[in-house]
């Protein structure tokens, strides 16, 4: 596994697309836990994320060949996460089919909004249990972007929705947990949502 | 542990060869026929919206018009739903995404209606019967091989020719030369 230290994601790909299994065990060491945590919060079940993390990285090893290594592969494991989870969660109970934030987002991201690394640090890990209030879209975002810290572009490409709607949705469910925080006695102040536990 | 099992579990059935990659020839192929598809339905509505303008052109508005309209419609949500497997439109809000395809088919479509494109297979047609746009033509503008329809500069409105009861038979003069 020591070969593979130096070499980026989409060269690990690479390698796989070449036959090399070991590279690609590596890609699964390096994303098995992010993509499960993912998961886990997506889908909420106490066996299922196991079996969907297993699903999503059978899936990435039989489409490997139709990944374009010249792009970032972290948006592309991601994007078979999401329509593992999206799969498992229709069967349950179906999914919204249309969102008029797609159709026309209307907001204006400027460069706080997409970088606020800073922000992404406060987001505090006890606001978890709010976002488990929010509705499947806004959740989504949510997570993808405190939790797996994926930048708007990356986000756009994972859900493949325009980045202004990324915007929409985490602006959105920012709002909605904070309404959320304050009726279970957190507070948000400053743009910023703190909870009082 | 249950984490480690997971990558082992996967590396498992690879190695066992219960998991194959699928050839690369296969996304290509799958890419391929999305654009393809793609522009196949861009084509028809193409085909259909300058189809709209030569029939009232010739005939003037028949009830045969509202099923090309409604298929023009199909097509354009055809193209639009393919397109947005591409970034190109991904990225972009489906509204400009649904107004660049409608634009750019209203465009094309303007451009072939100024062309004699539709008069040559209204020509052609009356001569020769080819299944699907033989009648197609009999419906929308009332030509057939028994009605020869000519092109006027002052084109008049032409009868009903009777689209349901076999297409250009019936109505008297159909623009008869």
């Amino acid at each position: 596994m020591e070969e593979f230290l130096g070499k980026t994601d989409e060269q690990l790909a690479l390698l796989t697309q070449q036959g090399n299994v070991e590279a690609f065990g590596f890609l699964i060491e390096k994303y098995q836990d992010k993509i499960k945590k993912y998961v886990r919060r997506m889908v909420q079940g106490p066996d299922e994320p196991n079996d969907i993390t297993q699903n999503v990285f059978l899936k990435a090893f039989e489409n490997i060949k139709g990944f374009d290594t010249k792009q970032r592969f972290s948006p592309w494991v991601y994007r078979i996460a999401h329509n593992e989870t999206v799969n498992y969660l229709k069967k349950k109970k179906p999914l919204p089919l249309f969102d008029f934030d797609v159709f026309l987002p209307r907001y204006n991201i400027d460069k706080e909004d997409i970088e606020n690394e800073a922000e992404k640090k406060l987001f505090p890990p006890k606001i978890e249990e709010f976002i488990n209030e929010l509705n499947f879209k806004q959740k989504e975002v949510i997570l993808l972007y405190y939790f797996q810290e994926l930048s708007y572009q990356e986000i756009a490409e994972v859900l493949k929705i325009p980045i202004a709607t990324v915007g929409v949705r985490i602006k959105r469910a920012k709002e909605a947990i904070k309404e959320i925080a304050s009726a279970k006695g957190g507070s948000a102040s400053g743009g910023k949502i703190y909870a009082n536990k | 542990m249950q984490t480690n099992n997971i990558s082992q579990k996967v590396i498992e059935k690879i190695k066992a060869g219960k998991v194959k990659m699928k050839p690369k020839a296969l996304f290509v192929f799958q890419a391929i026929a999305l654009l393809f598809l793609a522009i196949v339905a861009m084509v028809f509505a193409v085909f259909g919206t300058s189809f709209i303008g030569f029939a009232l052109k010739v005939k003037g508005y028949s009830p045969f018009l509202i099923a090309i309209i409604l298929a023009v419609a199909l097509f354009v949500v055809l193209a639009w739903v393919l397109s947005k497997k591409f970034p190109a439109f991904y990225k972009k809000p489906l509204l400009l995404g649904l107004t660049i395809i409608l634009i750019s088919i209203a465009m094309v479509s303007l451009a072939v209606f100024l062309t004699p494109f539709h008069q040559k297979i209204m020509e052609y047609v009356q001569v020769n019967n080819i299944p699907i746009i033989s009648p197609l033509y009999q419906c929308g503008c009332g030509c057939s091989t028994s009605h020869i329809c000519s092109l006027p500069k002052e084109t008049k409105p032409q009868p009903s020719c009777g689209c349901s009861g076999g297409g250009g038979q019936a109505g008297g003069s159909c623009g008869v030369e």
